[in-house]
């Protein structure tokens, strides 16, 4: 704890002598010429390379007020990137769990359901409305994917709630300016998944017009064995909890995710929507009685209008956006309440005896289902005014309200359509925020001031304010110094809320330094040095209550990414080290419980005749202790270090006079190697393996 | 400690609005003259070009031609070097594959388009309407960024090949 005092005092004295120190720099004319000389940008690369994340106005990624990583179409067909989780799993302080259902996780040391980092599209935020949490199934594929900006740090001073320590930010494509034209995707692979997708975009005079739409579907990885493992999946459940994996019932996984978007154009009205279904068994996330009748469905609506207006020095975007949410599913799951019903109902049943399917199905069912109501709903107004004053000098203003009404959800035994429109007496809340950021560039671009704001006030736990400022120097041609101070929040979501009015949000502060550099004109890289403390996180004292922690839970790290290019070769190398606090659990202390202290990744690329890239990925991760994941048992479990390669050949934009084709061919986990994910949510198996080898085939045409 | 920081930074926000405005037109001459760069690997020039040099050439008054010497310096194209020229009046123009049409030309384009007809020259504009009047392509401010359109009909006429991902990411009007 010392050690991150000292660190904590030096950092207002590094800014300020940074300040001093780079105010006296000389000028240097043509800095953005240098960059692109040195960047060697593609044409597509000009016209995306549009950050919008990091300050909601455009800036270079060097320059940005904020830890951020860029994926652009071009890295996701190079790494052959199917999904969101493959970006996220090659970014530098994120941590990817995969139960095979939808994505645990989270950012730099602060690990759980992701519900602690925010998820947008086209800067529209896409959490899920029950639980304010990022639900990254398969719904988020790469197929309509333009850029995706990633922010390891707090985003609450622009975002609001729940950007505490990340923002993932999904720039799409049909959505850009820039896209003209039509691109069919087909992708087949093992375990039976394919997918189509179409993604279309026409300019018609002032009347701009485009969407998507992708149907994905899976067996997704054959965990028979794994769950079957009484050792490795379900240790420590009563074995009358673990189902019987036979010839009568299997395990299954089958998933279906179908993603849509449409935005309409025309001068400075826009509209537009976003939506998703998602389907799945559930995977590995729990120890089930039957794999094969859980289920679980999502049902996500975004509909969006605006007006984008020039004022002058002025740009003012006034946005309505209505939000709808359904979920409904079936869980098979043992409790002991009704194994005492079934005992009761069979009087001599052996009480020991293993649960027969017809057992399982008449008193084991679990239906929960908001399938034939009206669904929770959000209606939420946003105004922002970004105004530029003597060239150099810019200021982003705005408010926003937002009306969210969470429809309870209906629960059942032997109903698989259960009807419910009650409401919990917290279902209903308003928020009300405004926010105004400042940005003064000077000295001629070299020196980059940010300071900005946020008041967010909620009708259940009152008003918080959170701050943003960074100072962003550019010493010398090649070098960005950044020194960046940020504050967030993550609000209780309904559950943690319900009937319990003491709770309130879980706040971070974050300090950053970090220097990108352009050594020359094929190496860059850059390094960021983090310091979070978080307050009053919210944990669950017993299982359905849930109060702040009363321990301030602080995490540091070193991040950084390195790019080599040289001719045709190009490599990125991703790097983090992350501490956190030791951890008092079962009698013991722990450094750092189901945290990887240290995490590599690294792509290698290398294109033949201009025309055929071979890609090879590899991710390192050291063996860990993590917490059992049966919450019923305090004990830890060791998790040995695994390297996975994955392999991608790829074809970009091969031209055939109207028409372009890109081909991929991926294999995943190439050496077919076994390794596990901690259970860094609890309440379910010891650990969760990750799936085998695996093959992938893509093939896009545009034109 | 972060109070005080933060007293810092505002201090310092308020102390620096005083401070001259940023360049903006030199970072758009900048990205104009990469862009020109760029449009080379994205046109092929399938005969009657220079086999030793690329030549892009510059026609009237314009802040492109210091960064476009610039990035000549540094670069090649199709492992060619580099050369811009520069000429005042339409009747100076030589031979070579880009020619960049600045504003102050606006008067003399239907000159320059009769003079440049089938020599696999690809023009570039800078003005409001040069695309329609002719020019392959053009660029234009949108919002926050720079975007250019394109005359498919010009580019044909000059016979000159360009990829569709070309197409695709400009504004075909």
């Amino acid at each position: 704890m010392k050690r991150l005092k000292l660190n904590k005092l030096c950092w207002g004295k590094i800014l300020c002598t940074l300040f001093l120190v780079f105010c006296m720099a000389p000028m240097v004319h043509g800095q953005l010429l240098d960059t692109l000389l040195l960047a060697e940008p593609s044409l597509e690369d000009l016209l995306a390379i549009n950050i919008t994340t990091a300050s909601r106005s455009p800036e270079a990624h060097d320059l940005a007020p904020a830890t951020i990583y860029v994926i652009t179409a071009q890295d996701i067909q190079r790494n052959g990137y199917m999904e969101l989780g493959d970006i996220l799993e090659n970014i530098p302080g994120i941590t990817v769990v995969s139960p095979d259902f939808f994505q645990f996780g989270g950012q730099r040391g602060f690990v759980g359901n992701f519900s602690q980092t925010i998820l947008m599209i086209n800067g529209r935020e896409v959490q899920n409305l029950v639980a304010s949490e990022t639900f990254i199934s398969h719904q988020f594929a790469t197929h309509n994917i333009k850029q995706v900006e990633i922010i390891n740090g707090p985003g609450s001073a622009l975002y609001g709630a729940n950007a505490l320590v990340g923002v993932i930010n999904i720039i799409t494509k049909n959505s850009s300016d820039d896209f003209n034209g039509t691109d069919i995707q087909m992708e087949m692979g093992s375990e039976s998944t394919w997918a189509a997708s179409i993604i279309f975009g026409q300019q018609y005079g002032d009347l701009k017009l485009s969407g998507s739409i992708r149907l994905y579907q899976s067996d997704e990885w054959d965990f028979s064995d794994f769950v079957s493992d009484t050792t490795h999946f379900s240790e420590g459940f009563d074995p009358r909890a673990r189902g019987v994996i036979d010839e009568t019932n299997r395990y299954v996984n089958q998933t279906m995710a179908i993603p849509l978007s449409l935005y309409l154009e025309y001068k400075n009205l826009y509209f537009g929507h976003e939506s998703y279904y998602n389907k799945a068994n559930k995977g590995i996330e729990r120890v089930a009685l039957d794999f094969n009748g859980q289920r679980d469905f999502r049902k996500f609506e975004l509909t969006f209008a605006g007006l984008q207006q020039e004022l002058g020095n002025h740009d003012l975007n006034v946005e309505y956006q209505h939000f709808k949410e359904w979920m409904w599913g079936v869980n098979y799951r043992f409790k002991d309440s009704l194994m005492d019903t079934l005992l009761a109902h069979n009087p001599g049943r052996d009480p020991m005896a293993q649960l027969t399917q017809t057992e399982i199905h008449s008193y084991f069912m679990d239906v929960y289902s908001q399938e034939n109501s009206e669904g929770s709903s959000r209606d939420r107004i946003d105004a922002n005014l970004t105004s530029t004053f003597a060239g150099s000098y810019n200021t982003i203003a705005g408010l926003s309200f937002e009306r969210l009404d969470i429809l309870s959800i209906a629960h059942a035994a032997d109903d698989l359509y259960p009807y419910n429109d009650q409401r919990r007496a917290t279902s209903e809340s308003d928020k009300f925020a405004l926010f105004l950021q400042m940005k003064k560039s000077l000295l001629d671009n070299k020196i980059h001031l940010t300071l900005g704001g946020r008041y967010d006030h909620h009708s259940a736990y009152g008003g918080i304010a959170t701050v943003r400022s960074g100072l962003v120097c550019q010493p010398f041609e090649k070098t960005f110094i950044k020194g960046l101070f940020g504050q967030a929040f993550r609000e209780p979501n309904i559950f943690e809320l319900d009937g319990n009015t003491e709770l309130t949000p879980a706040k971070i502060n974050t300090y950053e330094f970090s220097v990108n550099h352009h050594l020359n004109s094929n190496i860059k890289s850059n390094i960021v040095l983090y310091r979070s403390d978080a307050y009053d996180l919210i944990a669950p004292s017993t299982s359905f209550v849930f109060v702040n922690d009363p321990d301030v839970r602080s995490a540091m790290g070193l991040e950084g990414m390195v790019y080599i290019k040289y001719n045709r070769f190009f490599s990125d190398i991703g790097f983090d080290f992350t501490q956190v606090e030791a951890e008092t659990f079962a009698g013991e202390k722990y450094d750092a419980l189901g945290i990887y202290p240290f995490k590599l990744t690294t792509g290698i690329n290398y294109r033949f005749y201009n025309l055929l890239n071979v890609n090879t990925r590899l991710n390192y991760f050291p063996s860990i202790v993590a917490k059992h994941g049966n919450s019923d048992l305090d004990e830890v479990v060791d998790i040995a270090s695994f390297t996975k390669l994955d392999i991608n050949l790829s074809v970009q934009e091969y031209d055939f006079d109207i028409y372009s084709v890109s081909l991929n061919a991926k294999i995943s986990n190439a050496l077919d190697g076994t390794f596990y994910h901690p259970n860094v949510r609890r309440g379910g198996p010891k650990y969760f393996l990750q799936p085998g080898r695996q093959y992938m085939l893509k093939l896009s045409i545009f034109y | 400690m972060v109070i005080r920081y933060l007293k810092y930074l505002s201090l310092i926000i308020i102390f620096v609005q005083a401070l001259p405005a940023q360049a903006q037109e030199e970072r758009q001459s900048e990205l104009k003259a990469y862009y020109l760069y760029t449009f080379s690997s994205y046109a092929t020039w399938e005969d009657g070009v220079s086999d030793t040099i690329f030549t892009i050439g510059v026609l009237g008054e314009t802040d492109l031609l210091q960064p476009l010497q610039r990035i000549a310096a540094e670069k090649t194209v199709n492992a060619k070097p580099l050369v811009i020229k520069y000429w005042e009046t339409v009747d100076e123009i030589e031979s070579c594959q880009i020619l960049f049409i600045a504003h102050s030309m606006r008067k003399n384009l239907k000159m320059i388009t009769e003079k440049i007809a089938d020599q696999q020259i690809l023009t570039v504009g800078d003005s409001k309407g040069f695309a329609r009047q002719g020019v392959c392509l053009n660029f234009f401010i949108e919002g926050e960024h720079l975007r250019f359109e394109i005359n498919r009909k010009a580019i044909e006429q000059q016979d000159i090949y360009v990829s569709s991902q070309l197409l695709k990411l400009g504004k075909i009007i």
